[in-house]
């Protein structure tokens, strides 16, 4: 046995799981060679040092946690977009322009990166959003439909039924607002686990599931490393051999614009939790009546709003929302 | 507490009574908070992050569909609100450890350094001080694996749903989690602990 096999017999042979053969072969290497003797004695102390660990849980704890828990209770409740579930008094501009689902299928429609995300925006300024996801969904390819407005006979039939007609207003929001649409800054924020999850489709073709296999065979053949696909987070990359990480580089980064290898992306969580803090101070504001200040925060919001546009743009998301 | 138990108050809970929340987390609060701890290696952000998955479980479980047990609900809470929070964060030790004791630049030079000197034994406390910080210095995905299977003594079947992974892929993480720490450590020179340091080239 050589020592390298005995390596890899460490771990089986303290679950108990080798054949006698194997066993025997493995005890008498250990036998004759002191390093592996060492190797193997040290992994043993190690593994009972650390099932010896305790951490303490810190005092207060448990009345801390009751305690926020009991708040969450007691207070008008703001459950920001990250949820996806209630709303307040302050309509989210974002989601007043339809859902994200339809945002996502113009941006397919349109064929790729074409529209600028003010066009998409309007384009998603649909009265009906379920009607107009079907209409995209027949015409894709073309970019006409996206100015679609609503014909006057629908115009009329929505005054009747006090429905605002947005589509020139970007300021109103209609008053028709999908309670379940899943917010961009949701769906973001789950990016980097779908990214691995999705097959989804590059320039020329390629899938960043393509690079992956390529990129797991490169690892192979370079220095014999076998990793499964789960093994590639992001900051597995970090563990790579040189070359091979070059190489996984070199390809993402031709695909993707600067906006996502930098750090944009690893702010994305961040606008969920900025959403968050907007949203909660807007909330204040109205109940302290302070209007200069509603607008400051809401202007604050629409920016924010601006930023994730940018950045979900070439996410090329499509998510139901749901954790 | 038992499984029906814990059944028992989840749906008490799912019916409306918020009490059953507190005797339904009670069991957990030392272990998430311990993954926490391990995984970010700073009690007040790993304080403040376990708080912050008792939350979201609470606003989660009038969802649970009981697919999965409650505590590999939980677990999983816990363990992707720690990547989540090291992504943020982008503490990549692991990057920085590798351009010094990377597997593949383990050179002969590199051992022959002055031999290990004797040292008085060290205490039970600085020993896992130093295994603590050698848990803090493996890439994520190692460190998460160790902490699972080692610290909370979960099975390669649990790990493998909480971190929604195959079994193979966890097998082979805990596997070379455990290697890189026993590296870790003979590279500190842990003697007292009967660790040798060990001049070895594999």
């Amino acid at each position: 046995m050589t020592c390298i096999e005995f390596m890899e017999l460490i771990e089986p042979y303290m679950e108990d799981k080798l054949t006698t053969v194997e066993r025997e072969a493995f005890e008498a290497h250990m036998e004759t060679c002191e390093a592996c003797r060492i190797t193997f004695q040290n992994t043993v102390i190690v593994i009972e040092e650390l099932r010896e660990i305790e951490t303490e849980l810190p005092t207060g704890f448990h009345s801390d946690l009751m305690g926020k828990i009991n708040e969450l209770n007691d207070e008008q409740e703001v459950i920001p977009l990250t949820t996806g579930k209630k709303r307040t008094k302050v309509k989210p501009q974002w989601l007043a322009y339809g859902s994200a689902a339809a945002i996502f299928l113009i941006f397919l429609a349109s064929g790729g990166m074409e529209l600028s995300p003010r066009e998409m925006q309007e384009a998603a300024m649909e009265p009906a959003a379920t009607t107009a996801n079907a209409e995209m969904l027949d015409r894709s390819g073309t970019r006409e439909f996206a100015m679609d407005e609503a014909s006057p006979e629908e115009q009329a039939a929505m005054a009747k039924n006090g429905e605002e007609y947005a589509g020139d207003a970007l300021e109103e929001a209609p008053s028709v607002m999908t309670a379940e649409a899943p917010s961009l800054a949701m769906m973001a924020l789950d990016y980097s686990t779908l990214i691995l999850e999705m097959e989804m489709p590059l320039a020329d073709g390629r899938s960043l599931a393509g690079i992956q296999t390529d990129l797991l065979k490169t690892l192979e053949e370079y220095d014999g490393t076998f990793l499964e696909p789960d093994d590639l987070s992001i900051d597995f990359l970090f563990v790579l051999p040189r070359s091979a990480y070059d190489l996984f580089l070199r390809d993402w980064e031709s695909m993707y614009p600067d906006a996502i290898v930098n750090e944009q992306l690893n702010n994305i969580d961040d606008f969920a939790q900025q959403e968050t803090a907007i949203y909660e101070r807007i909330a204040d504001a109205k109940q302290e009546d302070d209007d200069r200040l509603v607008k400051a925060y809401e202007k604050e919001l629409d920016d924010l709003y601006k930023q994730i546009d940018q950045v979900t743009v070439y996410l090329r998301l499509d998510r139901n929302g749901k954790e | 507490m038992d499984k029906q138990q814990e059944f028992e108050l989840i749906k008490e809970f799912q019916r409306g009574n918020i009490q059953a929340f507190e005797s339904l987390v009670l069991g957990y609060e030392k272990s998430v908070y311990g993954v926490c701890f391990r995984m970010l290696k700073d009690r007040e952000e790993a304080y403040d992050l376990s708080q912050e998955v008792f939350i979201k479980a609470y606003k989660g479980l009038s969802n649970f569909q009981f697919q999965s047990k409650f505590s590999t609900w939980v677990y999983r809470i816990a363990t992707n609100a720690c990547l989540d929070y090291l992504k943020k964060k982008r503490v990549d030790v692991a990057f920085s450890l590798n351009q010094t004791i990377g597997e593949d630049e383990f050179t002969p030079e590199m051992a022959d350094e002055t031999a290990p000197e004797p040292q008085a034994e060290l205490d039970r406390k600085e020993v896992q001080e130093q295994i603590g910080d050698a848990i803090g210095q493996l890439s994520e995905k190692y460190r998460e694996a160790i902490i699972l299977r080692e610290l909370e003594g979960l099975s390669y079947e649990e790990i493998a749903e909480i971190t929604e992974s195959s079994l193979g892929a966890t097998k082979t993480r805990i596997k070379r989690g455990r290697e890189r720490l026993r590296e870790i450590l003979e590279e500190m020179k842990l003697q007292a602990a009967g660790i040798v340091y060990e001049n070895r080239k594999g």
